[in-house]
């Protein structure tokens, strides 16, 4: 029986993900812990105006959108404030994320947790390249933008004088969502960069940069799919504790609400990072399947056990390393375009 | 065919007259307008004739007229347009946005033909460029009790509708769209231009307005339809007669759809005719369900709707520029066709225009001088009335655990801008137009509604009932309505109305400190004596302090660690006051205004003072901000 190298690609990445799962925990820490420094200074200024005042009942007992509007314009509260701290928290997130990528995807590569040493060399190994692929997206997200405005302006036009009072919004929601798979595919197409730079060790990023995108384009149809699919769980997942929140759970009760809140923050992470895991997967399979396993350098070995260690391969494929890095990135370049079916491994006699 | 129209004619005619039984007689009245008027829908253009009966009734000669010619707002050199220019600093000038009124040719009978006597003139600003007012001198006046006729031809062109009145695809608003004479009003003539912060003011009068349309439009408008003729060319003429109105508005469109509902009141029965655009269908209920209950409580709390019928148009989406208004006898609402239950737009928007048939429609004050005393008492019955249909903390907004009173959002519009103006301020003076917004609308509701808490709800009701009673057909100034209340209520209330309408001073009390100390507190062994002497007693002090300069008696509620409590007045007059107390037991909480009826505070946060703390909203507060952040952050890093 043949099997497509998809095939249990979210059950493999979900393996990665649970065989790494220190990482996803120091994700949510620092997450949480950069909110809670925002959270932490509107409390402060809150309570100098609520703790005392039995007009805090309003917002207790349901939610006084009046009286929520009149505390926003008091003096002491300055949501201002808070606000600037809040993007000063997303800041720092972001660039901690940027550093501990490089470990993030490495742990995932090879299948196991990495101690902090080799974390944190990860990291700052990979630290600088991915800020260059950074910029790369910044400049592929312009066109992104450029779309938006122009999808905009031609539904506006268009439906000027339309007596359809719901089409302008249908035509934009179309739009949107149009735009939103082509920047979804050169996400993907940055994730596997990502990925490859850290599955070869390379420098040269806009060379890995071009190979990827001629890469995810070709695999597509196995990429995106897995992608939205766990994006759409995130989704659906946070509806469902919203609506939960807003039925089931009293007004009053803060620590149900904390909880469900941050079960939200905790799965959109879980998503991410299960993404990130499946992509790992998927391109070891295809690096493998490019690539003789004889000429597996050590980290294709470590990658190769890890393939094996999903079932993939037999553990007889396993093979030492006898060649260079450069020697094993030709022949991968110098691969099939498309990705061969393979067989499975037999399953053990007894 | 020709006798059911008869029949029809009729019918109509004996519901005019009955409901006419309340309004005042049209030879009481000083001006009657007969309009022919026929509709380029193509073009949004107007060509009409005016035939308007003047009637002297000043008691003095008048040698001149002044006209409001309001469309030429619609124009970038206009004051209103330069006005919104200056508050909205972005705001662009399009072609599209050009209206105008041109009056063609003037003929006053017994005079001839006066069209070169007509000047425009500016009697609120320098802007010798707006056009929205002209004055017609006469050759010689027009003597008391005299009726003079002038016969006005004029040509409309009809903006995109911008402010009230215009376009949009082929839906078209008509109001202030024909020459309508000033009012001479406290010896003078009371004519101001169109501001971008100002409405309307004319004098009572009938309506016979002959509307040529196409045949597919479908029209309503002021009055009742009491004729309509085809003439095969895919036009027809649709007539409309009303009394005792004070201005004529109409709308049409060929995708209204009708639904039709009464309502029998104390002067009879009404219809109640809704116009609404089919995206907006199935709200249709929502508008009438509002409009029966509303109309029910002006007929009991404040007196009868005298009218035969009453239209609501609820315009198509693109035009709610043309939405929340009224006219005599006709209304539009707004709505979009998402519109949640939750979020009552719909039905605040009905309410409140149909308030106006009340406030300026019957009792119709000067808008431009006086713009509180019709959007000001109106929003205070808005308050009052969406409250009793929808509760008092979900009258505006109730949806996903987040609610609002409609007496908190008139409340929030004041506070955005509270001290700019005082209320009484003429309309186009205001500081901004945000500025006449939030004093006009709410901060009059809130300080009609701090007036009821000082008089109570029913003398108050019946202070509202007594003054529509009294000035319905009338234009009632500021103090009509003070010296109403006054008598109503048997109170001098001038300390109150000079504060709230002609002052700007901030209303706002707190509780400054509470203190609970044990009056042996230097004694270091106090405690051992005392609980060997019994019950430990404590001085116990509760601080108010007066921190904005309005002054205004205020109750306060003490409440004491073993349940009693203490209830104290104080007329507010100094800057602060200590109460003392003297009991075995602390003080727990104080409150200024515990029955939440002083509505012009300012701040709500600082009216109590628990001496536990309790950080339930604090805590809740947090924790979503925490969320947000935590997920900001993660949107962030979706770019990596």
């Amino acid at each position: 029986m043949h099997l497509k190298p998809e095939s249990g690609l979210l059950v493999a990445g979900w393996s990665r993900l649970r065989q790494s799962h220190k990482v996803l925990w120091w994700v949510y820490v620092v997450n949480l812990v950069l909110a809670l420094f925002s959270a932490i200074g509107l409390s402060l200024r809150l309570s100098r105006v609520l703790d005392h005042s039995a007009a805090a009942a309003r917002l207790v007992n349901g939610m006084d959108l009046g009286y929520l509007i009149e505390l926003a314009a008091h003096p002491d509260v300055q949501p201002a404030i808070a606000f600037n701290s809040s993007l000063a928290a997303a800041a720092l997130f972001f660039l901690f994320m940027l550093f501990a990528l490089g470990g993030i995807l490495q742990s995932y590569a090879r299948g196991r947790h990495l101690v902090p040493g080799e974390f944190f060399q990860a990291a700052g190994s990979f630290f600088w390249r991915f800020v260059r692929l950074l910029l790369w997206t910044f400049v592929f997200l312009i066109p992104g933008g450029i779309l938006l405005a122009l999808f905009g302006a031609v539904i506006g036009r268009a439906t000027a004088n339309s007596s359809h009072a719901s089409l302008e919004f249908w035509l934009r929601l179309a739009a949107y969502a149009v735009v939103w798979i082509l920047l979804t595919i050169v996400r993907l197409c940055f994730d596997i960069a990502q990925v490859k730079t850290v599955g070869e060790d390379r420098r040269d990023m806009t060379r890995v940069l071009g190979a990827s995108i001629r890469l995810t384009l070709r695999n597509l149809g196995t990429l995106f799919p897995i992608y939205f699919g766990l994006s759409l769980l995130g989704w659906a997942g946070t509806a469902l504790v919203f609506w939960c929140w807003l039925k089931a759970v009293p007004a009053d009760n803060t620590l149900a609400m904390f909880l469900l809140g941050q079960f939200i923050a905790l799965l959109w992470i879980t998503t991410r990072l299960w993404q990130r895991a499946c992509e790992v997967v998927w391109f070891q399979r295809y690096q493998s399947l490019q690539l003789p396993l004889a000429l597996l350098t050590n980290d294709e070995t470590d990658a190769a056990n890890a393939i094996q260690a999903d079932g993939v391969l037999s553990e007889a494929d396993a093979m030492p390393p006898t060649v260079s890095a450069s020697e094993s990135q030709t022949a991968l370049d110098e691969a099939p375009a498309t990705l061969p079916q393979y067989a499975p491994p037999e399953p053990p006699a007894n | 065919m020709r006798r059911l129209s008869v029949l029809v004619s009729l019918g109509l005619f004996l519901a005019v007259a009955l409901a006419s039984a309340q309004l005042p007689p049209a030879a009481s009245l000083p001006v009657s307008y007969s309009i022919d008027a026929r509709l380029d829908a193509a073009h949004h253009t107007l060509d009409a004739t005016e035939v308007l009966r003047y009637r002297n009734l000043t008691g003095q000669p008048l040698d001149r007229l002044t006209f409001h010619l309001y469309l030429n707002a619609f124009q970038p050199t206009s004051t209103f347009m330069t006005e919104v220019r200056r508050d909205s600093p972005d705001f662009q000038w399009e072609d599209k946005y050009t209206g105008s009124i041109t009056i063609e040719s003037l003929t006053v009978s017994g005079m001839g033909d006066l069209t070169a006597a007509l000047d425009y003139i500016h009697p609120d600003d320098d802007n010798a460029l707006d056009h929205t007012v002209a004055e017609l001198r006469l050759p010689h006046p027009i003597l008391p009790g005299q009726e003079v006729e002038f016969r006005i031809k004029f040509r409309d062109t009809f903006p995109e509708v911008f402010a009230r009145t215009g376009y949009k695809r082929d839906f078209l608003l008509g109001g202030q769209w024909f020459p309508k004479v000033g009012v001479f009003w406290k010896g003078a003539w009371n004519c101001h231009q169109f501001h971008a912060t100002t409405e309307f003011f004319a004098d009572f009068g009938t309506y016979d307005v002959r509307l040529r349309l196409p045949e597919n439009y479908v029209v309503g408008s002021t009055g009742l339809q009491v004729g309509s003729t085809s003439h095969g060319d895919g036009t027809r003429t649709v007539a409309f007669h009303a009394d005792a109105v004070h201005d004529f508005a109409f709308a049409v469109s060929p995708r209204f759809r009708e639904v039709l509902s009464e309502f029998k009141g104390s002067a009879g029965t009404v219809k109640l005719r809704l116009l609404i655009a089919s995206d907006h269908f199935d709200q249709a209920e929502r508008y009438l369900s509002t409009l029966r209950l509303t109309m029910q409580r002006f007929d009991q709390w404040y007196g009868p709707y005298p009218y035969s019928q009453i239209t609501v148009v609820d315009p198509p989406e693109g035009a709610s520029r043309a939405g929340g208004m009224e006219y005599p006898m006709f209304i539009t609402g707004g709505t979009t066709w998402w519109m949640p239950r939750g979020m009552r737009i719909p039905e605040v928007d009905v309410e409140h225009e149909f308030g106006h048939q009340y406030w300026y429609g019957m009792v119709a004050n000067n808008e431009f001088e006086d713009a509180w005393l019709d959007e000001g008492i109106n929003s205070y019955t808005e308050v009052k009335i969406m409250d009793s249909i929808f509760g008092p903390d979900t009258s505006m907004f109730a949806l996903s655990g987040l609610n609002l009173g409609d007496a908190a959002s008139q409340r929030g519009s004041y506070l955005r801008l509270p001290d700019t103006d005082p209320v009484t301020r003429p309309g186009w003076l205001f500081y901004s137009r945000g500025a006449y917004g939030g004093i006009t609308y709410g901060k009059s509701a809130a300080a009609l509604l701090t007036l009821e808490g000082l008089i109570g709800e029913a003398t108050m009701r019946q202070a509202l009932r007594t003054y529509f009673q009294r000035y319905r057909f009338t234009h009632p100034s500021p103090q009509d309505f003070f010296k109403t209340v006054e008598q109503v209520s048997g109170r001098d209330l001038q300390w109150f109305f000079q504060q709230a309408f002609y002052g700007t001073s901030l209303l706002d009390y707190e509780i400054a400190s509470i203190r609970s100390d044990r009056p042996d507190w230097a004694r270091k062994d106090a405690t051992s004596r005392q609980e060997k002497a019994g019950p430990l007693y404590y001085n116990s002090t509760v601080v108010v302090r007066r921190k904005g300069d309005f002054v205004f008696p205020v109750d306060i509620l003490i409440k004491f660690e073993n349940g009693d409590v203490a209830r104290e007045h104080w007329d507010g007059r100094d800057r602060w006051v200590r109460f003392s107390y003297y009991l075995p037991t602390k003080v727990a909480s104080a409150e200024v205004d515990p029955n939440h009826l002083v509505w012009l505070d300012r701040n709500f946060s600082n009216n109590s003072r628990t001496v536990a703390a309790d950080g339930s909203a604090t805590r809740k507060l947090a924790n979503y901000w925490l969320v947000f952040t935590q997920l900001l952050a993660q949107l962030f890093s979706w770019l990596l």
